[in-house]
């Protein structure tokens, strides 16, 4: 708990998933699936390149945006390439743990994608506040330079983007780039998608890549449980969503993590005693607790003045709360409302 | 396998509001050793007589509301350790149980309960006992004498610092003397070093904020500086203010509880001024020995003002900041025209 700076830095818990070696769990009929190339020629190796991010159905892992659109968007007008690994929340190293695993691919990636944006400048980032890793994440890779975000938790793209000299710049995850670089070299498909799985009921944490479509159950079977979950999420510790049919839910090419969790009911949900370090740590200066209080006794019309469209989602307040309230669900509710 | 839908996040900070409540507990653990090094194993029977009192009368009113009583919520053992600190050594033990019923009866309980209370359980409970017991509150035994657990206690009363401020003098008490407590006072209130590692102990790890507690003894002691109440001036005097009666004390643990003191950083610097100001207000013109409960009381009936005007403050700030954010972005996107 922080006392005079703002900003939350949250204990990482990437080990041991992040040191690992990334274990390949993909479907056979699937994985070997190729790009069908007609005529790749016209227009130039710009065109190509972004003809077979299409054609391989690339997607980036951060937001589901295809690869190709972006491409076609930094076409010509980019000045520099940066490669995403910026893996801010607890326990989860999809971005990172490949990144350091396939070197070659990322910066062959990167190559490509400054081709399409016809620009020199790469650049790589990662997260500074990781202290619990075997493993340091390095300087450069393959020559290109590795730049650490700073600050506490959430890491918005201002913050990230501070560190980079000015000009139009193409953000690409690291998993996407991987995948691009093999598209060109391999014609493969993008069919599957790097995961970490984690959490304290796994037996063995790892960073996977998984075939898409793969349902929950089987990736939370190849890692092992080691006792029956209460909780299991897909996607970030603090982001992502619980979900109650793990038979059922596939892996998409979004799902940064699958975390199986255990949690101490008893010690949950006490009353709020005021003690403000929600309002002390929103990114967004809101005042979580008004917001929480007014949610619970339906009083929604009396929101105007706390600002809850304002809210960016991140979770801190939830975490942060000695209480164990469910904080963000009020704020995302009066988000809704 | 069962599973139930939650919402994000999920992972939550270690600790809890209980942990909150044991380490304000722990904190006090130490102004009980020194009581008990002062006066013998009546300071520990006080104590624990008050924590048991206000844990039965919590668990009554719980039922008395029909509620399902959390035995989770320790908070009325820090209300109740909190209360004979705040009283001398031989305080009868039906005093302390009063207190305790006001603090818990009338003070916490119709409010809501834990974290509902807008008045302070512990400065009510020591105001209420203080205008029906004010002879047995403010006579304290001298500070080395031993009390026997049960029975009658006698002893003659030294002048406490508190008093002679009272009236108007200057305390003749050696400086290392009102550091260590060794001063007629409060069982609690007179350790001045266990009081601010206390302080210390407190703000580090997280349970108090530094802002009302620093705001509130900075003005304490600009107001002693300007306005001195006796003969001793300066140093002498803001040394004297803070030393005498409960202003470390209050400023610690009856502050510091986040209930009842506004939510925010800068209205809460407020917060503690205005208290300064209000007990430094009372000192002069009052005739009480102990003012700053009331202080705190009056204060504390006035801290939806203040998160009022916090709030709209700060509403008006993050608005500013996201309109600039915006105009940032659209210069950003909409290239100029040459």
């Amino acid at each position: 708990m922080p006392i005079f700076q703002k900003g939350l830095v949250l204990e990482q818990h990437k080990e041991p998933a992040m040191s690992g070696p990334i274990i390949r769990f993909v479907n056979p009929q699937s994985d070997h699936q190729e790009i069908e190339i007609t005529k790749l020629a016209a227009g130039g190796e710009q065109q190509a390149i972004i003809e077979v991010a299409r054609l391989a159905e690339i997607v980036d892992e951060r937001d589901g945006r295809p690869l190709y659109k972006m491409l076609e968007r930094a076409l010509d007008s980019t000045d520099m390439v940066i490669a995403d690994a910026v893996d801010d929340e607890p326990y989860i190293s999809s971005r990172l743990g490949p990144l350091l695993a396939f070197r070659e691919d990322v910066a062959a990636g990167l190559d490509l994608c400054c081709r399409v944006g016809s620009c020199e400048q790469k650049g790589i980032m990662a997260y500074k506040m990781i202290a619990d890793t075997e493993t340091r994440i390095p300087r450069s890779i393959e020559g290109i330079r590795v730049t650490k975000v700073r600050g506490g938790y959430p890491t918005t793209q201002q913050t990230r983007l501070k560190n980079f000299p000015e000009g139009k710049k193409l953000v690409v995850g690291a998993g996407a780039l991987i995948h691009l670089a093999r598209a060109v070299r391999l014609r493969k498909v993008q069919t599957s998608t790097f995961v970490t799985v984690a959490g304290n009921c796994i037996t063995n944490p790892m960073n996977l890549e998984v075939s898409v479509g793969m349902t929950v159950m089987q990736v939370l079977e190849r890692c092992g449980l080691s006792e029956t979950p209460t909780r299991i999420v897909c996607g970030g510790s603090m982001t992502g969503i619980a979900i109650i049919d793990a038979e059922h839910t596939g892996v998409t090419y979004t799902t940064k993590a699958i975390l199986a969790v255990r949690e101490d009911k008893w010690d949950m949900h006490y009353n709020c005693i005021s003690c403000g370090r929600c309002v002390q740590l929103c990114p967004a200066g809101l005042n979580p607790m008004y917001i929480h209080r007014l949610m619970g006794r339906g009083r929604a019309a009396g929101l105007g003045d706390y600002d809850p469209q304002l809210c960016i989602g991140c979770g801190t307040c939830s975490y942060i709360c000695p209480s164990k309230l469910e904080v963000a669900d009020s704020v995302r509710r009066a988000k809704g409302s | 396998m069962k599973l139930d839908s939650h919402p994000a996040p999920h992972i939550r900070v270690a600790g809890s509001t209980r942990g909150v409540m044991w380490d304000c507990a722990f904190a006090l653990s130490f102004l009980y050793a020194m009581a008990i090094y002062y006066h013998g194993p009546r300071a520990f029977a006080l104590g624990a007589w008050a924590a048991v009192c206000c844990l039965v009368f919590d668990r009554l009113c719980s039922r008395a509301l029909g509620k399902r009583h959390d035995r989770r919520d320790v908070s009325a053992v820090v209300t109740g350790l909190i209360l004979p600190l705040m009283m001398p050594a031989s305080i009868p033990y039906l005093v302390v149980a009063i207190a305790c019923a006001f603090a818990i009866f009338v003070a916490k309980a119709p409010f809501g309960g834990t974290g509902h209370n807008v008045f302070n359980p512990a400065a009510a409970g020591f105001s209420f006992v203080a205008f029906l017991f004010g002879g047995l509150l403010f006579t304290y035994p001298p500070p080395t004498m031993v009390l026997p657990v049960l029975g009658q206690i006698e002893f003659t009363a030294p002048v406490s610092p508190a008093f002679v401020m009272m009236v108007g003098g200057t305390p003749g008490h050696d400086v290392l003397d009102m550091i260590l407590g060794n001063y007629p006072g409060p069982m609690g209130g007179t350790n001045i070093l266990i009081l601010l590692a206390c302080l210390l102990y407190l703000v580090f790890r997280g349970t108090v904020r530094w802002a009302v507690p620093v705001s509130f003894f900075v003005s304490v002691s600009v107001l002693a500086l300007l306005f001195p109440r006796g003969p001793a001036t300066g140093l002498a005097s803001v040394g004297f203010e803070l030393a005498t009666g409960l202003v470390l004390f209050g400023g610690i643990f009856l502050l510091g509880d986040p209930v009842t003191t506004p939510v925010r950083v800068p209205t809460k610097i407020a917060f503690g001024a205005a208290t300064g100001v209000m007990v430094m207000l009372f000192r002069h013109f009052g005739n009480m020995e102990e003012q700053i409960a009331y202080a705190i009381l009056l204060m504390n009936a006035s801290v939806w003002a203040f998160d009022r005007v916090g709030e709209k403050f700060a509403a008006k700030m993050r608005r500013r900041r996201r309109e600039a954010e915006l105009e940032a972005e659209r210069d950003k996107t909409i290239p100029k025209k040459a």
